[in-house]
């Protein structure tokens, strides 16, 4: 449904992304893993063009977007692209001056055009969906960082994205928070949403990835079904990143005293 | 001071008020509020020309304020109303005070709007292109609302600034608040007298401009906590 080809990207010279090919079907899961500036945050950026690629092809659905150094700005046809995604971000990005429920019908009624009880009943039904029904007014800034982000969720939720895309969701937030987020994630793989989702949580990653793909310096370095990848995988750069994580872990744990 | 002298300043203390209220409600305030109400939208055309991504926006911009900030608003007013006439173009008094001071005010409030747009982090930006917004609509909807509120401190401060810069409507002819103290002054050899009630009036007005300020940060401070 989704599809790469050859997307590089270059910041002034230094080359983050290297030729990524990448399909991604109709209502799987895909894990993004790899040490931090590997590339995971901006190959996400790529996929929904808030970063433009430098060069390669995106293909979706339909649509086919062409990249190289001659590819002239066509805000026209990434505007189109982009309203096919949703993300959701890190430090989740609401908007301050909006209520939760605001935030969710914001992308309704100025991006669709929909009627604003339309939308306010869309984004009620969203909101509870992500066990927020008791906080539509608040502002963002009361929430907690789980709600925020459930919020957040919700929002990019709305605009009906063929593909939803998350940038280490849980990355910001307490430890005791990342359940409710994860949760939330876990029931859209089972309604069928096709997610590609970068994160640190493996344990996450092994449970509802259709797909692992490590990233290590802006390629996919190995790429596998998650008993592959988190069993006794043969690429040994993997083994040693996951090997770190469950390093840490013990590690907390042995902290924590238990 | 012997009692005469107290009764005589008295006496012109009290007939001044009322000269100087006309001075500061015909032209005082009508200059700084025209002159403030049509510099916003300046300033804000110019700050989006100076973060525009063309350069033929852009340089026009910059040296709009670099010129407008580097030279006093004196000099700009007397070029206007003295300077023009001299290739032809005669602006009555007051529509120059308007322009020179909307020209002044539109550079340095683009200053502070542009900073206020900065401040806004860039993923909110990106939030609202996620949602598949135009620059316009991720600006009008999401970031400018978040930009005013930052702005209005030193937009307040810019503007009671300009109420007191408006005395220099003063010295291109304007019976302004400034104008009428200083004829009086001139008239009744008490300079002394008629200085310090014009700065109590300045002073007054400034404290209504900064209450009202306050009360509308209040107003567009409510989403935080």
């Amino acid at each position: 449904m989704l599809k790469l080809a050859g997307i590089g990207k270059s910041f002034g010279g230094r080359e983050v992304l290297k030729g990524i090919d990448l399909t991604i079907e109709r209502g799987t899961t895909t894990i993004l893993i790899g040490p931090s500036g590997s590339g995971k945050s901006t190959l996400l950026n790529c996929m929904n063009l808030l970063e433009i690629p430098s060069a390669g092809t995106i293909e979706l659905g339909e649509r086919r977007l062409a990249f190289g150094p001659a590819t002239k700005r066509n805000q026209k046809e990434w505007i189109a692209y982009r309203r096919q995604t949703g993300m959701v971000f890190q430090s989740h990005q609401l908007f301050p001056h909006r209520t939760a429920l605001e935030n969710v019908m914001e992308g309704l009624v100025v991006v669709k055009r929909m009627p604003k009880a339309e939308a306010r009943s869309r984004a009620e039904q969203l909101l509870r969906q992500v066990g927020l029904g008791a906080f539509l007014d608040c502002y963002p800034g009361r929430l907690s960082g789980g709600q925020q982000q459930r919020v957040g969720i919700a929002r990019a939720l709305a605009m009906d994205p063929a593909v939803l895309l998350f940038d280490e969701p849980t990355s910001a937030l307490d430890p005791e928070l990342v359940g409710e987020v994860l949760q939330v994630m876990k029931a859209l793989t089972r309604q069928g949403m096709t997610l590609v989702v970068a994160t640190h949580e493996m344990k996450f990653a092994r449970e509802v990835g259709d797909r692992i793909l490590f990233l290590e310096g802006g390629e996919i370095a190995e790429q596998g079904t998650p008993e592959q990848m988190f069993g006794a995988c043969r690429n040994e750069r993997v083994r040693q990143f996951l090997g770190r994580f469950a390093e840490t872990a013990w590690n907390e744990r042995a902290l924590a005293g238990t | 001071m012997n009692p005469d002298r107290a009764a005589r300043l008295w006496e012109i203390f009290l007939h001044s008020l009322w000269p100087m209220l006309q001075g500061t409600l015909r032209y005082t305030l009508p200059l700084t509020i025209v002159s403030f109400a049509l510099a916003l939208p300046v300033a804000l055309a110019v700050a989006l020309a100076a973060r525009s991504r063309r350069r033929t926006l852009r340089y026009p911009a910059r040296f709009y304020v670099w010129i407008i900030r580097g030279t006093p608003v004196l000099v700009q007013l007397y070029l206007i109303f003295y300077g023009l006439p001299n290739v032809g173009i005669v602006l009555p008094a007051f529509p120059t005070v308007v322009l020179a001071f909307t020209i002044a005010e539109g550079a340095y409030g683009s200053e502070i709007v542009r900073s206020a747009i900065d401040s806004v982090p860039r993923g909110q930006w990106r939030a609202g292109y996620s949602l598949g917004m135009t620059g316009w609509q991720a600006f009008r909807r999401i970031v400018m609302p978040q930009a005013v509120r930052v702005s209005l401190p030193p937009l307040g401060n810019q503007f009671i600034g300009l109420l007191k810069t408006s005395s220099l409507a003063a010295l291109v002819t304007l019976q302004d608040l400034f104008g009428v103290a200083k004829q009086i002054a001139a008239t009744t050899f008490e300079p002394m007298l008629l200085y310090v009630s014009a700065g109590l009036y300045y002073l007054a007005i400034s404290t209504v401009l900064a209450y009202g300020q306050r009360v509308l940060e209040r107003r567009f401070r409510r989403y935080e906590l």
